[in-house]
């Protein structure tokens, strides 16, 4: 029988519920402990899954990983510290493995805000601001690429990009604005971030990234963030009925979409891993789209939907 | 408050350029302000909706009446599963 603890009961004493991954032999011994207070169980690509509640009220999650998956390997890992949950020896893994664990599954927005607040509470047990699994030997790498390569295969597909950006845009009620020209509007430089990575008909030039200061990096992730909260929220708002939560609340959410669904590569990675400096420094982008259209540095796509030439 | 221009409408011969009327991008901005105190709650619905009805007073004359909002905006406009228009060029491999 054997049980490795993974989730924030690992590191916080203020858990909201335990998580661990075991064999069958542990997940059924315990369940059988239970049999009145078990609440859910679910098989799913990965493992088995089961939920119960325990005599602390404590909701216990269970996963039964299948062989050679990314829970399977760090199941099996050699773990040094030990604790008693629930009467059972259970194993604690190093915080690396959960920060592998959980870097991975970042990519899909599942309890994401959670998660993310998580990962960078793992960062700062670890002392460091970008965990780079590589630097903590190849088991910890293989944990990460494998849970990756599991997260990528159940989340939905990235839109085809190599079509033409009109295309790909022309038919989304929202674009009320000329695209570009609100990169251009709510620039945090002298000229859209985006545009520093741009080679060509190449969009995101790695070669190109790669030299990128630090602050230009951070202004990419912003201003593509700030451009999905106004073309996904705040102009539908304005101009579609559509309602909104605030520009703070649709800064945090298109982020986390970028971190998420919308980009990938070296983009989300980068992005993912300075998620809280973007949090930190949202800047009054509602402000600077105003500004655009009051200066015509927007360009109306849909005079008739801003109600020009009408009334 | 700026005042309504007649030439809002600006036109060339190579492309006809649309802008938006000042008044009412300066209209939906304070709009927007309000929402944006309703939602922080700094202000509660009743406060919100009657600066809201003192703003269109001020702006009846200069803005569309099609411009003009009836209600202090405050829900959420996705659903947690929603990716439909949501794309970015910033897919990097």
């Amino acid at each position: 029988m054997r049980a490795v603890l993974i989730g924030s009961a690992t590191y916080r004493d203020d858990y909201q519920d335990l998580d661990l991954i075991a064999d069958q032999d542990f997940a059924s011994a315990l369940i059988s402990r239970f049999p009145e207070r078990k609440i859910a169980d679910r098989e799913t690509s990965r493992g088995s899954a089961y939920a119960l509640i325990s005599e602390l009220d404590v909701i216990v999650e269970i996963f039964v990983p299948k062989p050679g998956t990314a829970h399977d390997v760090a199941l099996q890992m050699e773990h040094t510290q030990k604790r008693n949950i629930l009467g059972q020896e259970v194993l604690i893994p190093d915080l690396p493995i959960l920060a592998a664990l959980k870097k991975a599954h970042l990519i899909a927005y599942h309890k994401w805000d959670r998660h993310i607040r998580e990962y960078g509470k793992i960062k700062e047990l670890l002392g460091i601001k970008v965990f780079k699994p590589v630097e903590y030997g190849e088991q910890i790498e293989r944990i990460f690429k494998l849970h990756r390569q599991e997260i990528k295969n159940e989340v939905k597909k990235h839109p085809k990009l190599k079509v033409g950006k009109d295309q790909f845009f022309e038919e989304a009620e929202f674009k009320i604005f000329d695209h570009d020209s609100i990169h251009r509007a709510i620039a945090l430089g002298s000229v859209p971030a985006y545009t520093l990575m741009l080679d060509g008909e190449v969009w995101c030039s790695r070669d190109k990234w790669n030299v990128l200061s630090q602050e230009d990096k951070l202004r990419c992730v912003i201003e593509e963030s700030a451009i999905l909260a106004l073309e996904r929220s705040i102009i539908p708002a304005l101009y579609l009925n559509r309602q909104f939560m605030g520009a703070q609340w649709a800064y945090e959410y298109a982020l986390s979409k970028v971190c998420t669904s919308i980009t990938s590569g070296f983009f989300r990675e980068w992005a993912i891993e300075h998620w809280a400096e973007a949090i930190r420094s949202r800047p009054d982008y509602v402000s600077k789209f105003f500004e655009g259209l009051k200066t015509s540095l927007i360009k109306v796509l849909k005079p008739d939907v801003v109600g020009i030439g009408s009334d | 408050m700026i005042e309504k221009t007649e030439n809002q409408e600006i036109s060339n011969s190579e492309t006809e350029i649309k802008t938006v009327p000042a008044a009412e991008v300066e209209y939906l901005e304070k709009y927007l302000k309000i929402c944006e105190r309703f939602i922080g709650r700094s202000i509660n619905l009743l406060i919100a909706t009657k600066e809201l009805k003192i703003l269109n007073t001020q702006y009846r004359k200069l803005v569309k009446k099609t411009i003009l909002r009836q209600e202090v905006m405050g829900s959420t406009l996705w659903e947690p599963d929603d990716d439909y228009g949501w794309v970015s060029s910033r897919n990097c491999y």
